[in-house]
């Protein structure tokens, strides 16, 4: 039982993460039509960003070693502003283009980031103690909790209700909605395209940055592709959830999550590595059963 | 120094052509709409009737011409933008925003007027000559019938308080009832307000009772223009529109262009 | 014109590629071996991007997937070919069955076995995948990428998991590689000059039309589907018997950039636009590689290789989005009528 309890907060926790990556990529695609496979690296670059630059093996702390709040700050601009730098540098030049030359550009994107990434800090994961007083357990008779995952439980479900609140109780987030339902008649109507964009691509990075943050004090280790890891399961949830859906990406998050762990958990040890294998083929089996996944909002086929 | 007289004319287009790729869809078209009259654009599918209106309202753009709006050109500006100077544009096939409710839509509509307290004055008055949005205040836009649903866009383009309304084609799957219901709102709101409008129609009869300028589009061209009570009569209407009379000569007295 | 000149017109881009190749391939002899290996390298890219165009040319659905079969025949291939010690096999992968453990076969085998992989795995995954379309079906591939690299990547017993196969017999050189990318080269010309590959073009560019005859389009898809795994699995065969060791992490997310930043950068829906594709890549991360060595005209800091090829594809994406020939092949010039007064 005690098992169960821990399997399951460790899944909420996994599926929080997976929800907000996910958010973030859902969000873009509702307004954008666009894929960003560089969302990532927005992520890598947010925990890269606590470190002073260099190859070096051991890691010299900067932002890494200032104060809670200070640090959040510092961290979220620093996203954001590689976000709205990769609209402004790359996205805005493709308004207009197909939904497949976004992708491969977002991958490019992604690739450079990358790359520039590498040359700067190396490719040796390097490793990094983020508030380390979040280690600890909570313990209740059998069940020991880490203090982390309900950290990051809590903290995801802050920035869903902040969210929400900012797309159904602001005159921007309805805007964003109504952008998102049908971006030209919101233009029609006197909605700011480029302000909007540029909205979703800040939400987008605030929400990479609490992502990166989490994942770093989770793992304690930073290496180039540290966001592909997270952002690919994200990808499944988003697809899984519905793409253009934000529910839909969060529950997927956390759908992806909690197979994830309960897989892990209660696989036989032989067919544990296989657990992704299994996870990308139920996405291929949804994506034939329910292309437009489980919260069907809108398709993403062109209507006739 | 003797002072101008106010001008007329409200939306001048000379000679625009628009393509898609290698396809004319608009070739040559010039058109006037006076301020405060209500101007219709007949033609069969295809013949370049949405085209006209997407331009002006700055969804696309034209290959050559020019679309001047109370004297300012507007070619080449941003939708947002047009919108704001006071043209509001309904789409055909109702382009309501599903995941949105009747209020919301409405409010979006009102961003772009900033005057929250004159605007919800508007939307009392909205609700109020469309009792059935009322109703279904709160409730997503995807559930409304299709009437409702032209109701609420067409109700939506006026809280944005413009100067001259596009409509591309309002009667399009909607029962004859209601599109008569639309027709006498948008005619009160000229009477009241001065409302300027330009519609879309493939229909002629119904349109022809209200219009005072009728234009015909065939295949990107203006074939006839006039006032419509002359145009009621005779046939150049229908050979126009079929395509039966090219360039020549009638007794009555409607332009060929 | 007379029959010649109009079976030339028919053939004309699949000659000047050959032409092209053949030429390049001469650049080979008695330069240095480095050369040579640049060289061979790039033939066998082609042949994988070739492979690659196969199914995104003419269906018009981005692919994430070839490098995965590209791995699946650069493995199998290997199964067969491997080792050149012969006790070492039993070692490295004893997941493998006697027939294989025991016996090391010619390259020729190999090549059959990826092919045969490659196209079997596409085929009962192509039944359910010519069913989607458009993003959905990029995000299945992807996600079928994902998968072959996390199962060969765990698949211990027969792939040495993360690590290394080594010791495969290098038997391709420039001349096996060219040869190769000329196979494949007419081989996909061939493709998208049939019945077939019009009838899927079509349904490329009219989506809606394409709608409406369903079952046929998927038809059309999955031999195009097949077809480029199979050539993509040949891809990978010579690439196993080329650089002798294969791991896994060679076929994932680079390689697959790579082979994507090819595609887009000669031109998504021409054959010529493949091969240029690859070609210009190559000599463009040739010089940036030579450069950040400081063989050239100067330094360049490390790195600059792949941030320079990323920052060209998007270049390439925003300014000539239908890659570098625009979307056409080689053609012959036509010879105008003479004017009359």
């Amino acid at each position: 039982m005690a098992y169960f309890i821990q399997t399951l907060i460790d899944a909420l926790s996994l599926g929080s993460l997976y929800a907000l990556a996910a958010l973030g990529i859902g969000l873009l695609f509702g307004i954008l039509r666009l894929i960003n496979f560089a969302h990532g690296d927005y992520i890598t670059i947010g925990a890269y960003s606590l470190i002073v630059p260099s190859t070096a093996a051991t890691t010299t702390v900067f932002i890494g070693g200032w104060h809670t709040v200070p640090l959040i700050l510092a961290v979220c601009i620093i996203v954001v502003a590689a976000a709205l730098l990769s609209d402004r540098f790359v996205f805005r030049f493709l308004r207009r283009s197909h939904p497949a030359t976004l992708m491969v550009a977002s991958f490019a994107l992604g690739y450079v980031i990358q790359n520039v990434i590498l040359a700067i800090y190396g490719s040796r994961p390097k490793s990094i103690g983020l508030w380390p007083q979040l280690s600890r357990f909570l313990v209740i008779g059998e069940i020991r909790l880490p203090i982390l995952q309900l950290v990051v439980i809590s903290s995801t479900i802050i920035l869903l209700l902040l969210l929400t609140l900012f797309l159904y109780r602001t005159r921007f987030g309805i805007q964003m909605r109504a952008a998102s339902d049908d971006f030209m008649m919101a233009r029609y109507l006197g909605v700011r395209a480029d302000f909007v964009i540029g909205l979703a691509f800040a939400i987008s990075g605030l929400l990479a940055c609490a992502v990166s943050l989490l994942l770093v004090t989770q793992t304690g280790v930073l290496s180039p592709t540290m966001g592909l890891g997270v952002v690919l399961y994200a990808f499944i949830a988003t697809v899984i959830g519905g793409m253009g859906s934000l529910t839909g990406s969060v529950l997927g998050g956390v759908a992806v999550g909690m197979a994830s762990s309960f897989l892990q958990a209660y696989l036989p040890p032989d067919a544990r590595p296989f657990r992704d294998a299994f996870l990308f083929g139920l996405v291929v089996l949804l994506l034939v059963v329910r292309p437009s996944g489980l919260v069907k909002v809108k398709g993403i086929e062109e209507r006739v | 120094m003797i002072p101008e007289p106010p001008t007329r004319l409200l939306l001048d287009i000379g000679d625009i052509s628009i393509s898609y790729g290698r396809l004319t869809a608009v070739r040559d078209v010039s058109l006037s709409v006076d301020k405060g009259s209500v101007t219709v654009i007949v033609g069969p599918n295809g013949a370049g009737k949405s085209t006209i209106l997407q331009a002006i309202a700055g969804g696309i753009r034209p290959a050559n011409g020019r679309i001047e709006f109370d004297g300012e050109t507007i070619v080449g500006r941003r939708p947002e933008d047009i919108a704001a100077s006071g043209i509001s544009f309904v789409p055909e096939g109702r382009h309501v925003f599903p995941t949105l409710t009747v209020r919301e839509n409405l409010l979006l509509a009102s961003h772009v007027v900033r005057d929250k307290s004159g605007s919800s004055r508007d939307m009392e008055r909205l609700l109020d000559l469309f009792p059935r949005l009322r109703e279904r205040f709160s409730q997503s836009a995807g559930k409304l019938s299709g009437g409702e649903q032209q109701m609420l866009v067409i109700a939506r383009a006026l809280m944005t308080r413009p100067r001259l309304l596009l409509v591309d084609e309002p009667s399009l799957g909607l029962a004859p009832k209601i599109v008569d219901e639309v027709y006498q709102l948008l005619l009160k709101l000229r009477q009241e307000q001065g409302l300027t409008l330009l519609i879309n129609e493939q229909t002629s009869k119904r349109v022809l009772k209200f219009a005072d300028t009728v234009y015909v589009l065939r295949d990107g061209s203006i074939r006839l223009k006039g006032p419509a009570e002359q145009l009621r009569v005779g046939t150049e209407l229908s050979d126009a529109y079929f395509g039966s009379a090219s360039h020549h000569e009638s007794g009555t007295e409607g332009s060929y262009i | 014109m007379t029959k010649l000149t109009k079976l030339a017109r028919s053939i004309w881009p699949a000659l000047v590629l050959t032409v092209l190749l053949v030429a390049a391939s001469l650049l080979s002899l008695g330069a240095s071996g480095s050369t040579a290996e640049i060289i061979t390298e790039m033939m066998t890219r082609i042949v994988m991007v070739v492979g690659l165009y196969i199914f995104v040319g003419n269906s018009g659905i981005l692919s994430y997937a070839h490098i995965g079969f590209a791995a699946i025949g650069a493995y199998a291939s290997a199964w067969f070919t491997c080792c050149t010690l012969p006790m070492v096999k039993p070692l490295y992968l004893p997941g493998l069955p006697d027939f294989l453990l025991n016996n090391a076969y010619p390259f020729e085998v190999g090549l059959l076995s990826a092919a045969v992989a490659s196209g079997g795995v596409a085929f009962v995954i192509g039944i359910i995948f010519v069913r989607l379309a458009g993003i959905a079906a990029s995000i299945a591939s992807f996600a079928f990428l994902a998968i072959v690299y996390a199962v060969y990547g765990n698949w211990e017993s027969v792939t040495a998991g993360t690590s290394s196969i080594s010791n495969i017999p290098v038997v391709v050189g420039p001349g096996i590689a060219t040869m190769g990318a000329v196979c494949v080269v007419w081989v996909a010309f061939a493709f998208q000059s049939s019945r077939y590959g019009f009838m899927l073009r079509a349904s490329r560019d009219e989506p809606v039309a394409a709608r409406s005859s369903g079952v046929r389009v998927r038809h059309m898809r999955l031999i195009a589907w097949v077809l480029s795994a199979v050539v993509a699995g040949i891809g990978g065969a010579l690439y196993s018997s080329f650089m002798g060791i294969l791991t896994i992490d060679n076929f994932y997310l680079t390689l697959t950039f790579l082979t994507i930043a090819m595609l887009t950068v000669g031109g998504l829906q021409s054959l010529s636009g493949a091969v240029v594709g690859v070609i210009c890549v190559t000599i463009v991360t040739t010089s940036l590689r030579a450069m950040e060595s400081g063989n050239w005209l100067f330094q360049l800091p490390k790195g600059m290789q792949e941030i320079g090829l990323g920052v060209i594809m998007i270049l390439i994406l925003i300014f000539r989005p239908k890659g570098l020939l625009n979307g056409r092949e080689f053609t012959l010039p036509k010879r105008r009528p003479p004017q009359k007064a």
